[in-house]
Protein backbone atom coordinates (compact mmCIF):
# COMPACT_ATOMS: atom_id res chain seq x y z
CA UNK A 1 0.00 0.00 0.00
CA UNK A 2 1.51 3.76 -1.09
CA UNK A 3 0.39 6.49 1.46
CA UNK A 4 -0.48 9.67 0.26
CA UNK A 5 -1.16 11.71 2.99
CA UNK A 6 1.46 11.34 5.73
CA UNK A 7 0.56 13.48 8.57
CA UNK A 8 3.70 13.60 11.67
CA UNK A 9 2.58 15.38 14.90
CA UNK A 10 -0.16 17.84 13.84
CA UNK A 11 -0.84 20.76 15.73
CA UNK A 12 -3.17 24.04 15.22
CA UNK A 13 -3.64 26.54 17.76
CA UNK A 14 -5.56 30.18 16.71
CA UNK A 15 -5.07 32.56 18.40
CA UNK A 16 -8.03 34.46 19.71
CA UNK A 17 -8.34 38.18 20.94
CA UNK A 18 -9.17 38.10 24.70
CA UNK A 19 -12.73 40.63 25.06
CA UNK A 20 -12.49 43.21 27.36
CA UNK A 21 -15.23 44.09 29.53
CA UNK A 22 -16.35 48.03 30.36
CA UNK A 23 -14.84 51.05 28.38
CA UNK A 24 -11.90 51.05 29.69
CA UNK A 25 -10.95 47.42 29.26
CA UNK A 26 -11.99 48.05 25.75
CA UNK A 27 -9.65 51.21 25.20
CA UNK A 28 -6.86 49.17 26.61
CA UNK A 29 -7.47 45.93 24.72
CA UNK A 30 -6.84 48.31 21.23
CA UNK A 31 -3.72 49.70 22.59
CA UNK A 32 -2.22 46.22 24.27
CA UNK A 33 -4.40 43.40 22.68
CA UNK A 34 -4.25 40.14 24.96
CA UNK A 35 -4.28 37.03 22.96
CA UNK A 36 -5.51 33.48 23.93
CA UNK A 37 -4.55 30.15 21.99
CA UNK A 38 -7.11 28.06 21.18
CA UNK A 39 -5.86 23.97 20.13
CA UNK A 40 -7.70 22.99 17.62
CA UNK A 41 -5.79 19.59 16.60
CA UNK A 42 -3.38 18.44 18.93
CA UNK A 43 -0.32 16.71 17.80
CA UNK A 44 -1.88 14.13 15.37
CA UNK A 45 -0.39 11.64 13.19
CA UNK A 46 -1.75 9.33 10.84
CA UNK A 47 -1.14 7.99 7.01
CA UNK A 48 -3.89 7.32 4.72
CA UNK A 49 -3.06 4.74 1.98
CA UNK A 50 -3.81 4.77 -1.70
CA UNK A 51 -7.34 3.97 -2.56
CA UNK A 52 -8.73 4.65 0.83
CA UNK A 53 -12.06 5.63 1.91
CA UNK A 54 -11.44 6.93 5.26
CA UNK A 55 -14.34 8.76 7.17
CA UNK A 56 -13.18 11.68 9.86
CA UNK A 57 -15.94 11.55 12.83
CA UNK A 58 -16.43 13.80 15.92
CA UNK A 59 -18.35 16.03 17.78
CA UNK A 60 -18.36 19.56 16.25
CA UNK A 61 -15.30 21.80 16.98
CA UNK A 62 -13.18 18.15 17.49
CA UNK A 63 -10.95 19.62 14.68
CA UNK A 64 -12.16 17.33 12.05
CA UNK A 65 -12.58 20.58 9.56
CA UNK A 66 -9.49 22.24 10.52
CA UNK A 67 -7.47 18.94 10.15
CA UNK A 68 -8.84 19.04 6.46
CA UNK A 69 -8.19 22.68 5.72
CA UNK A 70 -4.79 21.90 6.83
CA UNK A 71 -4.42 18.95 4.44
CA UNK A 72 -5.87 21.11 1.65
CA UNK A 73 -3.49 24.22 1.92
CA UNK A 74 -5.63 26.49 2.76
CA UNK A 75 -4.75 26.44 6.62
CA UNK A 76 -0.97 26.99 8.23
CA UNK A 77 -0.39 24.60 10.24
CA UNK A 78 1.38 25.43 13.79
CA UNK A 79 3.39 22.69 14.07
CA UNK A 80 4.27 19.25 12.79
CA UNK A 81 4.54 17.99 9.08
CA UNK A 82 2.13 17.00 6.22
CA UNK A 83 3.15 15.14 3.15
CA UNK A 84 -0.25 15.32 0.76
CA UNK A 85 1.27 13.20 -2.85
CA UNK A 86 4.60 14.52 -2.08
CA UNK A 87 3.61 17.95 -1.66
CA UNK A 88 3.72 20.57 1.25
CA UNK A 89 0.42 21.71 1.16
CA UNK A 90 0.51 24.95 2.55
CA UNK A 91 4.27 25.94 0.56
CA UNK A 92 2.77 23.88 -2.47
CA UNK A 93 -0.68 25.16 -2.35
CA UNK A 94 -1.21 25.91 -5.91
CA UNK A 95 0.72 22.82 -7.56
CA UNK A 96 -1.32 20.38 -4.74
CA UNK A 97 -4.68 21.98 -6.19
CA UNK A 98 -4.31 20.30 -9.27
CA UNK A 99 -4.11 16.72 -7.77
CA UNK A 100 -7.04 16.99 -5.48
CA UNK A 101 -10.52 17.85 -5.28
CA UNK A 102 -12.89 19.36 -2.53
CA UNK A 103 -16.60 19.67 -1.60
CA UNK A 104 -17.50 22.06 1.62
CA UNK A 105 -21.01 21.02 1.69
CA UNK A 106 -21.68 24.14 3.29
CA UNK A 107 -19.94 26.38 0.63
CA UNK A 108 -20.74 26.35 -3.11
CA UNK A 109 -18.64 26.83 -5.49
CA UNK A 110 -20.69 27.16 -8.50
CA UNK A 111 -21.69 30.47 -10.32
CA UNK A 112 -24.91 30.70 -9.22
CA UNK A 113 -26.83 32.89 -11.79
CA UNK A 114 -25.57 30.81 -14.98
CA UNK A 115 -26.36 27.11 -15.85
CA UNK A 116 -23.58 24.25 -14.07
CA UNK A 117 -22.43 23.80 -17.23
CA UNK A 118 -20.68 27.38 -17.65
CA UNK A 119 -19.14 26.78 -14.53
CA UNK A 120 -17.95 23.41 -15.33
CA UNK A 121 -16.16 25.30 -18.83
CA UNK A 122 -14.65 28.03 -16.46
CA UNK A 123 -13.66 25.06 -14.08
CA UNK A 124 -11.84 23.25 -17.04
CA UNK A 125 -9.79 26.52 -17.93
CA UNK A 126 -8.64 27.02 -14.01
CA UNK A 127 -7.36 23.17 -14.02
CA UNK A 128 -5.64 23.80 -17.39
CA UNK A 129 -7.67 20.56 -18.69
CA UNK A 130 -7.29 20.06 -22.87
CA UNK A 131 -10.74 20.46 -24.82
CA UNK A 132 -11.21 17.06 -25.78
CA UNK A 133 -10.07 15.85 -22.41
CA UNK A 134 -12.50 17.89 -20.95
CA UNK A 135 -15.11 16.77 -23.88
CA UNK A 136 -14.57 13.60 -22.91
CA UNK A 137 -14.62 13.73 -19.08
CA UNK A 138 -17.60 15.87 -18.70
CA UNK A 139 -19.58 13.33 -21.01
CA UNK A 140 -18.67 10.54 -18.80
CA UNK A 141 -19.38 12.53 -15.72
CA UNK A 142 -22.81 14.03 -16.96
CA UNK A 143 -23.86 10.43 -17.57
CA UNK A 144 -22.71 9.65 -14.44
CA UNK A 145 -24.39 11.30 -12.62
CA UNK A 146 -27.75 11.51 -14.87
CA UNK A 147 -27.41 15.49 -15.66
CA UNK A 148 -28.41 15.76 -19.24
CA UNK A 149 -31.61 17.98 -17.89
CA UNK A 150 -30.16 20.31 -15.33
CA UNK A 151 -26.94 21.25 -18.07
CA UNK A 152 -28.42 24.40 -18.93
CA UNK A 153 -30.81 25.36 -16.22
CA UNK A 154 -29.39 28.28 -13.70
CA UNK A 155 -27.96 26.97 -10.59
CA UNK A 156 -30.21 28.82 -8.56
CA UNK A 157 -32.79 27.56 -10.14
CA UNK A 158 -31.65 23.58 -9.11
CA UNK A 159 -32.60 21.78 -5.97
CA UNK A 160 -30.48 21.25 -3.56
CA UNK A 161 -29.76 17.66 -4.27
CA UNK A 162 -29.05 18.33 -8.42
CA UNK A 163 -27.30 21.45 -7.07
CA UNK A 164 -25.12 19.13 -4.79
CA UNK A 165 -24.25 16.45 -8.01
CA UNK A 166 -23.03 19.31 -10.12
CA UNK A 167 -20.31 20.27 -7.43
CA UNK A 168 -19.19 16.64 -7.03
CA UNK A 169 -18.72 17.20 -11.01
CA UNK A 170 -17.32 20.55 -10.58
CA UNK A 171 -14.78 19.08 -7.92
CA UNK A 172 -13.70 15.89 -9.85
CA UNK A 173 -13.29 17.38 -13.23
CA UNK A 174 -9.47 17.29 -13.32
CA UNK A 175 -9.46 13.79 -12.04
CA UNK A 176 -8.27 14.16 -8.39
CA UNK A 177 -5.98 11.83 -7.00
CA UNK A 178 -7.47 12.77 -3.26
CA UNK A 179 -10.81 14.32 -3.19
CA UNK A 180 -11.73 15.74 0.67
CA UNK A 181 -15.21 15.81 1.29
CA UNK A 182 -16.73 18.17 4.22
CA UNK A 183 -20.06 17.60 5.03
CA UNK A 184 -20.79 16.19 1.46
CA UNK A 185 -24.62 15.43 2.32
CA UNK A 186 -25.61 18.12 4.49
CA UNK A 187 -29.10 19.30 3.97
CA UNK A 188 -29.77 16.70 1.34
CA UNK A 189 -32.83 14.35 1.38
CA UNK A 190 -32.56 10.38 1.77
CA UNK A 191 -32.54 10.00 -1.81
CA UNK A 192 -30.19 12.54 -2.83
CA UNK A 193 -27.64 10.99 -0.07
CA UNK A 194 -28.32 7.42 -1.97
CA UNK A 195 -27.61 9.33 -4.86
CA UNK A 196 -24.07 11.09 -3.24
CA UNK A 197 -22.48 8.10 -2.01
CA UNK A 198 -23.59 5.76 -5.00
CA UNK A 199 -21.40 8.37 -7.05
CA UNK A 200 -18.61 8.69 -4.17
CA UNK A 201 -18.57 4.38 -3.74
CA UNK A 202 -17.88 4.42 -7.79
CA UNK A 203 -15.38 7.19 -8.19
CA UNK A 204 -13.28 4.88 -5.62
CA UNK A 205 -13.91 2.19 -7.59
CA UNK A 206 -13.01 2.86 -11.43
CA UNK A 207 -10.50 5.94 -10.48
CA UNK A 208 -9.34 4.58 -7.27
CA UNK A 209 -9.21 7.81 -5.84
CA UNK A 210 -8.36 8.24 -2.13
CA UNK A 211 -11.18 9.89 -0.53
CA UNK A 212 -11.32 11.94 2.68
CA UNK A 213 -14.76 12.38 4.80
CA UNK A 214 -16.07 14.05 7.11
CA UNK A 215 -19.77 14.12 8.03
CA UNK A 216 -22.03 14.05 10.62
CA UNK A 217 -24.41 11.42 9.25
CA UNK A 218 -23.35 8.30 10.54
CA UNK A 219 -25.33 6.46 7.50
CA UNK A 220 -22.56 7.88 5.26
CA UNK A 221 -19.44 6.65 7.29
CA UNK A 222 -21.06 3.44 7.67
CA UNK A 223 -21.78 2.75 4.42
CA UNK A 224 -18.49 4.18 2.14
CA UNK A 225 -15.74 3.94 4.61
CA UNK A 226 -13.78 0.91 5.46
CA UNK A 227 -11.39 2.48 8.33
CA UNK A 228 -12.64 5.81 10.48
CA UNK A 229 -10.48 8.61 12.58
CA UNK A 230 -12.81 9.40 15.72
CA UNK A 231 -11.37 13.03 16.72
CA UNK A 232 -12.41 15.15 19.84
CA UNK A 233 -10.85 18.29 21.01
CA UNK A 234 -8.10 17.50 18.12
CA UNK A 235 -6.95 14.58 19.72
CA UNK A 236 -7.05 11.25 17.58
CA UNK A 237 -9.43 8.59 19.62
CA UNK A 238 -9.68 6.03 17.20
CA UNK A 239 -8.19 4.95 14.20
CA UNK A 240 -9.14 1.72 12.82
CA UNK A 241 -11.79 -0.31 10.65
CA UNK A 242 -15.34 0.43 11.94
CA UNK A 243 -15.94 -3.46 12.32
CA UNK A 244 -13.42 -3.38 14.71
CA UNK A 245 -14.97 -0.77 16.96
CA UNK A 246 -18.40 -2.58 16.93
CA UNK A 247 -16.83 -5.87 17.78
CA UNK A 248 -15.36 -4.16 20.88
CA UNK A 249 -18.96 -3.12 22.16
CA UNK A 250 -20.41 -4.24 25.26
CA UNK A 251 -24.27 -4.02 23.34
CA UNK A 252 -25.91 -5.81 20.83
CA UNK A 253 -29.44 -4.82 20.17
CA UNK A 254 -31.99 -7.95 19.99
CA UNK A 255 -35.02 -7.66 18.29
CA UNK A 256 -37.56 -10.78 19.01
CA UNK A 257 -40.82 -11.31 17.07
CA UNK A 258 -43.46 -13.23 18.88
CA UNK A 259 -46.44 -15.75 17.14
CA UNK A 260 -48.25 -15.06 20.14
CA UNK A 261 -48.67 -11.80 22.56
CA UNK A 262 -46.44 -12.25 25.35
CA UNK A 263 -48.27 -12.26 28.78
CA UNK A 264 -46.12 -11.68 31.00
CA UNK A 265 -42.22 -10.11 31.04
CA UNK A 266 -39.82 -11.84 32.34
CA UNK A 267 -36.98 -9.92 34.62
CA UNK A 268 -34.32 -10.53 32.23
CA UNK A 269 -30.88 -9.50 34.38
CA UNK A 270 -27.97 -7.33 31.83
CA UNK A 271 -30.54 -6.74 29.40
CA UNK A 272 -32.81 -3.74 29.23
CA UNK A 273 -36.04 -3.53 27.71
CA UNK A 274 -36.17 -0.77 24.62
CA UNK A 275 -38.73 -0.94 22.81
CA UNK A 276 -41.88 -3.23 23.90
CA UNK A 277 -45.04 -4.24 21.36
CA UNK A 278 -47.76 -7.15 22.03
CA UNK A 279 -46.11 -9.45 19.51
CA UNK A 280 -43.00 -8.11 19.87
CA UNK A 281 -39.47 -6.85 22.48
CA UNK A 282 -36.65 -4.48 22.03
CA UNK A 283 -33.87 -5.40 24.18
CA UNK A 284 -30.17 -4.23 24.93
CA UNK A 285 -28.19 -6.73 25.67
CA UNK A 286 -25.27 -7.25 28.06
CA UNK A 287 -22.44 -9.60 26.13
CA UNK A 288 -20.04 -9.49 28.32
CA UNK A 289 -22.83 -10.92 30.77
CA UNK A 290 -24.98 -12.81 28.39
CA UNK A 291 -24.98 -14.31 25.28
CA UNK A 292 -27.58 -13.91 23.23
CA UNK A 293 -28.32 -17.61 22.99
CA UNK A 294 -28.26 -18.00 26.88
CA UNK A 295 -30.85 -15.14 27.30
CA UNK A 296 -33.04 -16.73 24.59
CA UNK A 297 -32.94 -20.28 26.11
CA UNK A 298 -33.50 -18.79 29.89
CA UNK A 299 -35.96 -16.26 29.37
CA UNK A 300 -37.79 -17.12 26.25
CA UNK A 301 -37.53 -21.02 26.12
CA UNK A 302 -41.52 -21.88 26.56
CA UNK A 303 -42.95 -18.62 24.08
CA UNK A 304 -43.34 -19.46 20.31
CA UNK A 305 -40.54 -16.83 18.38
CA UNK A 306 -41.90 -15.90 14.67
CA UNK A 307 -38.55 -14.08 14.20
CA UNK A 308 -35.11 -12.50 15.87
CA UNK A 309 -33.26 -9.94 14.82
CA UNK A 310 -29.37 -9.24 16.12
CA UNK A 311 -28.17 -5.66 15.63
CA UNK A 312 -25.47 -3.48 16.55
CA UNK A 313 -26.21 -0.14 18.43
CA UNK A 314 -26.78 2.84 16.16
CA UNK A 315 -23.09 3.73 15.13
CA UNK A 316 -24.11 7.25 17.11
CA UNK A 317 -23.97 5.04 20.17
CA UNK A 318 -20.98 3.39 19.22
CA UNK A 319 -19.00 6.41 18.56
CA UNK A 320 -20.65 8.57 21.77
CA UNK A 321 -18.63 5.31 23.59
CA UNK A 322 -15.05 7.14 22.16
CA UNK A 323 -15.94 10.32 23.35
CA UNK B 1 1.45 32.43 -7.91
CA UNK B 2 -0.14 30.42 -10.79
CA UNK B 3 0.58 32.45 -14.34
CA UNK B 4 -1.59 30.77 -16.68
CA UNK B 5 -3.63 33.89 -18.05
CA UNK B 6 -6.26 32.05 -19.96
CA UNK B 7 -8.57 31.09 -17.07
CA UNK B 8 -8.30 34.94 -15.82
CA UNK B 9 -9.87 36.10 -18.63
CA UNK B 10 -12.11 33.33 -18.65
CA UNK B 11 -13.04 34.44 -14.82
CA UNK B 12 -13.98 38.32 -16.28
CA UNK B 13 -15.44 37.00 -19.15
CA UNK B 14 -18.15 35.11 -16.91
CA UNK B 15 -18.55 37.21 -14.20
CA UNK B 16 -19.08 39.84 -17.22
CA UNK B 17 -22.23 37.60 -18.51
CA UNK B 18 -23.30 36.84 -14.61
CA UNK B 19 -23.31 39.95 -14.08
CA UNK B 20 -26.40 40.82 -16.80
CA UNK B 21 -28.83 38.82 -14.67
CA UNK B 22 -28.67 42.01 -12.57
CA UNK B 23 -29.30 44.48 -15.80
CA UNK B 24 -32.49 46.20 -13.71
CA UNK B 25 -30.49 46.99 -10.99
CA UNK B 26 -27.59 48.20 -13.31
CA UNK B 27 -30.36 50.35 -14.87
CA UNK B 28 -31.59 51.73 -11.47
CA UNK B 29 -27.54 52.85 -10.91
CA UNK B 30 -27.14 54.29 -14.35
CA UNK B 31 -30.77 56.29 -13.18
CA UNK B 32 -29.48 58.13 -10.66
CA UNK B 33 -25.77 58.56 -12.11
CA UNK B 34 -28.45 60.97 -14.71
CA UNK B 35 -29.94 62.63 -11.58
CA UNK B 36 -26.41 63.27 -10.64
CA UNK B 37 -25.07 64.85 -13.59
CA UNK B 38 -28.35 66.76 -13.92
CA UNK B 39 -27.54 68.55 -10.68
CA UNK B 40 -24.18 69.44 -11.58
CA UNK B 41 -25.64 70.51 -15.08
CA UNK B 42 -27.78 72.97 -13.13
CA UNK B 43 -25.03 73.80 -10.74
CA UNK B 44 -22.57 74.42 -12.85
CA UNK B 45 -25.08 76.47 -15.57
CA UNK B 46 -25.51 78.85 -13.00
CA UNK B 47 -21.90 79.10 -12.07
CA UNK B 48 -20.90 79.46 -15.68
CA UNK B 49 -23.88 82.26 -16.47
CA UNK B 50 -20.99 85.12 -15.40
CA UNK B 51 -18.20 83.16 -16.93
CA UNK B 52 -17.36 81.26 -20.26
CA UNK B 53 -13.94 79.38 -18.63
CA UNK B 54 -13.33 78.49 -14.99
CA UNK B 55 -9.59 77.39 -14.05
CA UNK B 56 -9.66 76.84 -17.66
CA UNK B 57 -12.80 74.28 -18.48
CA UNK B 58 -15.59 75.72 -20.37
CA UNK B 59 -19.13 74.39 -19.58
CA UNK B 60 -19.31 71.94 -21.86
CA UNK B 61 -15.81 70.35 -20.72
CA UNK B 62 -17.15 70.39 -16.94
CA UNK B 63 -19.81 68.76 -17.24
CA UNK B 64 -17.98 65.76 -19.06
CA UNK B 65 -16.10 65.93 -16.47
CA UNK B 66 -18.50 64.99 -14.39
CA UNK B 67 -19.83 62.69 -16.54
CA UNK B 68 -16.67 60.72 -16.86
CA UNK B 69 -15.42 61.00 -13.46
CA UNK B 70 -18.61 59.45 -11.16
CA UNK B 71 -18.66 56.71 -14.50
CA UNK B 72 -14.60 56.09 -13.08
CA UNK B 73 -15.63 56.01 -9.44
CA UNK B 74 -18.96 54.17 -9.67
CA UNK B 75 -17.22 51.20 -12.10
CA UNK B 76 -14.47 51.11 -10.06
CA UNK B 77 -16.79 50.03 -7.30
CA UNK B 78 -15.07 50.95 -4.05
CA UNK B 79 -17.04 48.29 -2.43
CA UNK B 80 -14.37 45.90 -3.24
CA UNK B 81 -12.82 46.87 0.03
CA UNK B 82 -15.96 45.31 2.06
CA UNK B 83 -16.02 42.33 -0.80
CA UNK B 84 -12.82 41.40 -0.18
CA UNK B 85 -12.42 41.52 4.22
CA UNK B 86 -16.04 39.64 3.87
CA UNK B 87 -14.52 36.59 1.62
CA UNK B 88 -11.86 36.92 4.93
CA UNK B 89 -14.41 36.92 7.61
CA UNK B 90 -16.72 34.06 6.17
CA UNK B 91 -14.07 31.78 4.88
CA UNK B 92 -15.24 32.47 1.14
CA UNK B 93 -11.45 33.03 0.97
CA UNK B 94 -10.91 29.38 1.07
CA UNK B 95 -12.55 27.82 -1.40
CA UNK B 96 -10.51 29.88 -4.12
CA UNK B 97 -7.25 29.40 -1.99
CA UNK B 98 -8.27 25.67 -3.08
CA UNK B 99 -7.97 25.87 -6.58
CA UNK B 100 -4.89 26.25 -8.67
CA UNK B 101 -4.99 30.11 -8.93
CA UNK B 102 -3.85 33.40 -7.58
CA UNK B 103 -6.30 34.64 -5.45
CA UNK B 104 -5.52 38.29 -5.85
CA UNK B 105 -5.81 37.71 -9.79
CA UNK B 106 -8.97 35.91 -9.81
CA UNK B 107 -10.10 39.02 -8.30
CA UNK B 108 -8.71 41.13 -10.65
CA UNK B 109 -10.40 39.12 -13.10
CA UNK B 110 -13.55 39.33 -11.62
CA UNK B 111 -12.68 42.89 -11.04
CA UNK B 112 -12.38 43.88 -14.47
CA UNK B 113 -15.68 41.86 -15.75
CA UNK B 114 -17.40 43.89 -13.00
CA UNK B 115 -15.89 47.24 -14.70
CA UNK B 116 -16.09 46.44 -18.26
CA UNK B 117 -19.68 45.43 -17.67
CA UNK B 118 -21.11 48.85 -15.69
CA UNK B 119 -18.77 50.95 -18.10
CA UNK B 120 -21.01 49.46 -21.16
CA UNK B 121 -24.37 49.80 -19.00
CA UNK B 122 -24.03 53.08 -16.71
CA UNK B 123 -21.30 54.69 -19.14
CA UNK B 124 -23.51 54.80 -21.88
CA UNK B 125 -26.21 55.87 -20.37
CA UNK B 126 -24.65 58.93 -18.69
CA UNK B 127 -22.12 59.73 -21.65
CA UNK B 128 -25.50 60.11 -24.13
CA UNK B 129 -26.84 62.06 -21.35
CA UNK B 130 -23.76 64.14 -21.09
CA UNK B 131 -23.83 64.73 -24.87
CA UNK B 132 -27.69 65.71 -24.96
CA UNK B 133 -26.99 68.20 -22.04
CA UNK B 134 -23.72 70.00 -22.87
CA UNK B 135 -23.21 68.85 -26.65
CA UNK B 136 -20.20 67.07 -28.45
CA UNK B 137 -16.77 68.12 -26.97
CA UNK B 138 -13.04 68.12 -28.67
CA UNK B 139 -11.35 64.61 -28.76
CA UNK B 140 -9.94 62.78 -31.53
CA UNK B 141 -10.31 58.94 -31.58
CA UNK B 142 -6.51 58.29 -30.25
CA UNK B 143 -7.23 60.66 -27.65
CA UNK B 144 -9.96 58.78 -26.20
CA UNK B 145 -8.15 55.46 -26.48
CA UNK B 146 -4.90 56.97 -25.16
CA UNK B 147 -7.15 58.32 -22.27
CA UNK B 148 -8.84 55.31 -22.07
CA UNK B 149 -5.72 53.43 -21.33
CA UNK B 150 -4.88 55.69 -18.43
CA UNK B 151 -8.47 55.22 -17.32
CA UNK B 152 -7.81 51.72 -16.92
CA UNK B 153 -4.52 52.01 -15.74
CA UNK B 154 -5.92 53.98 -12.57
CA UNK B 155 -8.99 51.39 -11.83
CA UNK B 156 -6.30 48.90 -11.70
CA UNK B 157 -4.04 51.64 -9.16
CA UNK B 158 -7.45 51.67 -7.33
CA UNK B 159 -7.93 47.34 -7.33
CA UNK B 160 -4.29 47.01 -5.46
CA UNK B 161 -5.14 49.78 -3.01
CA UNK B 162 -8.52 48.31 -2.45
CA UNK B 163 -7.54 44.86 -2.00
CA UNK B 164 -4.90 45.77 0.04
CA UNK B 165 -7.32 47.50 2.83
CA UNK B 166 -9.49 44.36 2.13
CA UNK B 167 -6.67 42.51 3.63
CA UNK B 168 -6.70 44.60 6.46
CA UNK B 169 -9.61 42.47 7.66
CA UNK B 170 -6.67 39.60 8.42
CA UNK B 171 -5.76 41.85 11.26
CA UNK B 172 -8.81 44.20 11.55
CA UNK B 173 -11.78 42.53 11.39
CA UNK B 174 -13.81 45.26 10.43
CA UNK B 175 -13.08 47.42 7.44
CA UNK B 176 -16.56 49.66 6.84
CA UNK B 177 -14.48 52.69 9.00
CA UNK B 178 -11.48 52.09 6.40
CA UNK B 179 -14.52 51.84 3.68
CA UNK B 180 -16.06 54.68 3.84
CA UNK B 181 -12.32 57.05 4.65
CA UNK B 182 -11.31 55.51 0.87
CA UNK B 183 -14.60 56.19 -0.61
CA UNK B 184 -14.42 59.78 0.77
CA UNK B 185 -11.04 60.71 0.22
CA UNK B 186 -11.52 59.10 -4.12
CA UNK B 187 -14.26 61.96 -3.45
CA UNK B 188 -12.64 64.81 -2.43
CA UNK B 189 -9.01 64.25 -2.88
CA UNK B 190 -9.37 62.32 -6.19
CA UNK B 191 -11.27 65.26 -7.88
CA UNK B 192 -14.83 63.36 -8.66
CA UNK B 193 -16.70 66.07 -7.53
CA UNK B 194 -14.72 68.91 -9.01
CA UNK B 195 -11.58 69.09 -10.83
CA UNK B 196 -8.45 69.45 -8.78
CA UNK B 197 -8.04 72.62 -10.04
CA UNK B 198 -11.35 74.35 -8.53
CA UNK B 199 -9.17 74.36 -5.37
CA UNK B 200 -6.68 77.05 -4.27
CA UNK B 201 -3.42 75.88 -5.50
CA UNK B 202 -1.72 75.33 -1.89
CA UNK B 203 -4.59 72.60 -1.74
CA UNK B 204 -3.92 71.16 -5.27
CA UNK B 205 -0.15 71.40 -4.83
CA UNK B 206 -0.80 68.74 -1.84
CA UNK B 207 -3.06 66.90 -3.19
CA UNK B 208 -2.33 66.70 -7.09
CA UNK B 209 0.28 63.90 -6.52
CA UNK B 210 -1.44 61.81 -4.93
CA UNK B 211 -2.32 58.22 -6.02
CA UNK B 212 -6.29 59.18 -5.66
CA UNK B 213 -5.49 62.44 -8.34
CA UNK B 214 -4.35 59.51 -10.73
CA UNK B 215 -7.42 57.29 -10.37
CA UNK B 216 -10.08 60.27 -11.72
CA UNK B 217 -8.92 63.72 -11.94
CA UNK B 218 -6.00 62.72 -14.44
CA UNK B 219 -7.41 60.48 -16.04
CA UNK B 220 -10.88 62.11 -16.21
CA UNK B 221 -9.18 65.16 -17.58
CA UNK B 222 -7.17 63.29 -20.50
CA UNK B 223 -10.45 62.78 -21.84
CA UNK B 224 -11.49 66.48 -21.72
CA UNK B 225 -8.78 68.20 -23.06
CA UNK B 226 -5.61 65.63 -23.55
CA UNK B 227 -2.74 66.70 -24.18
CA UNK B 228 0.37 64.14 -25.45
CA UNK B 229 2.69 65.45 -22.39
CA UNK B 230 0.13 65.09 -19.98
CA UNK B 231 -0.88 61.62 -21.21
CA UNK B 232 2.70 60.41 -20.85
CA UNK B 233 3.50 62.06 -17.30
CA UNK B 234 0.23 61.07 -15.94
CA UNK B 235 1.18 57.37 -17.24
CA UNK B 236 4.89 57.37 -15.34
CA UNK B 237 3.11 58.07 -12.13
CA UNK B 238 0.26 55.93 -12.87
CA UNK B 239 2.52 53.37 -12.90
CA UNK B 240 5.20 54.12 -10.44
CA UNK B 241 1.78 54.53 -7.58
CA UNK B 242 1.16 50.95 -9.21
CA UNK B 243 4.28 49.46 -8.52
CA UNK B 244 4.60 50.53 -5.12
CA UNK B 245 1.00 49.88 -3.93
CA UNK B 246 1.67 46.41 -5.58
CA UNK B 247 4.48 45.81 -3.38
CA UNK B 248 2.42 46.79 -0.83
CA UNK B 249 -0.63 44.54 -2.01
CA UNK B 250 2.14 41.84 -2.23
CA UNK B 251 3.58 42.23 1.68
CA UNK B 252 0.13 42.17 2.60
CA UNK B 253 -0.78 39.38 1.23
CA UNK B 254 1.65 37.48 2.25
CA UNK B 255 1.90 38.07 5.77
CA UNK B 256 -1.84 38.33 6.09
CA UNK B 257 -2.70 34.68 4.49
CA UNK B 258 -1.15 32.93 7.17
CA UNK B 259 -4.01 34.32 9.32
CA UNK B 260 -6.60 32.70 7.27
CA UNK B 261 -9.36 31.60 10.06
CA UNK B 262 -12.12 29.29 8.34
CA UNK B 263 -14.34 28.57 10.87
CA UNK B 264 -16.89 25.81 10.76
CA UNK B 265 -17.95 23.32 7.88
Amino acid sequence: MVPVIIVNNLTKIFKVKSKAVGFFGKLKSIILPKYSGVIAVNNVSFEINEGEIVGFIGPNGAGKSTTLKMLTGILFPTSGKIDVLGFNPHEQRAKLAFKIGTIFGQRQQLLYHLPPIDSFNVFSKIYEIGKAEYKERLASLVKLFNLERYLYTPVRKLSLGERMRCEFVASVLHKPQVLFLDEPTIGLDIIAKKKVREFIKKLNEIEKTTIILTSHDLDDIEELCSRVIIINEGKILYDGSLDKIKKKLKYKILDVYFHEPLKVLPKIPNAKVIEQETFRIKLQVNRSKISVIELLDKYFKHCKIDDIIIEDPPIEEVIEQWY
Amino acid sequence: MVLSVSKYFTLAFVDFREKFYYFGAQLFHAFFICVIIFIFFNIWKAIYAQKAVIEGFTFAQMLWYVAVAEVIVFCSDLRWIETVSDEIKTGVIGITLLKPMSYVLSRFALFLGNFFYKFIVVGVVAFFLALILAGPIDASILSIVLSFFSIILGVMLNFVIVVSLGFLAFWLEETSAIFWIYQKSIFILGGMLLPLDIYPDWIKGWIINLPFAYMVYKPAKLMIQFNFNDFLITLAWQFGWLILFTVVLYFVYTVGIKRVQINGG
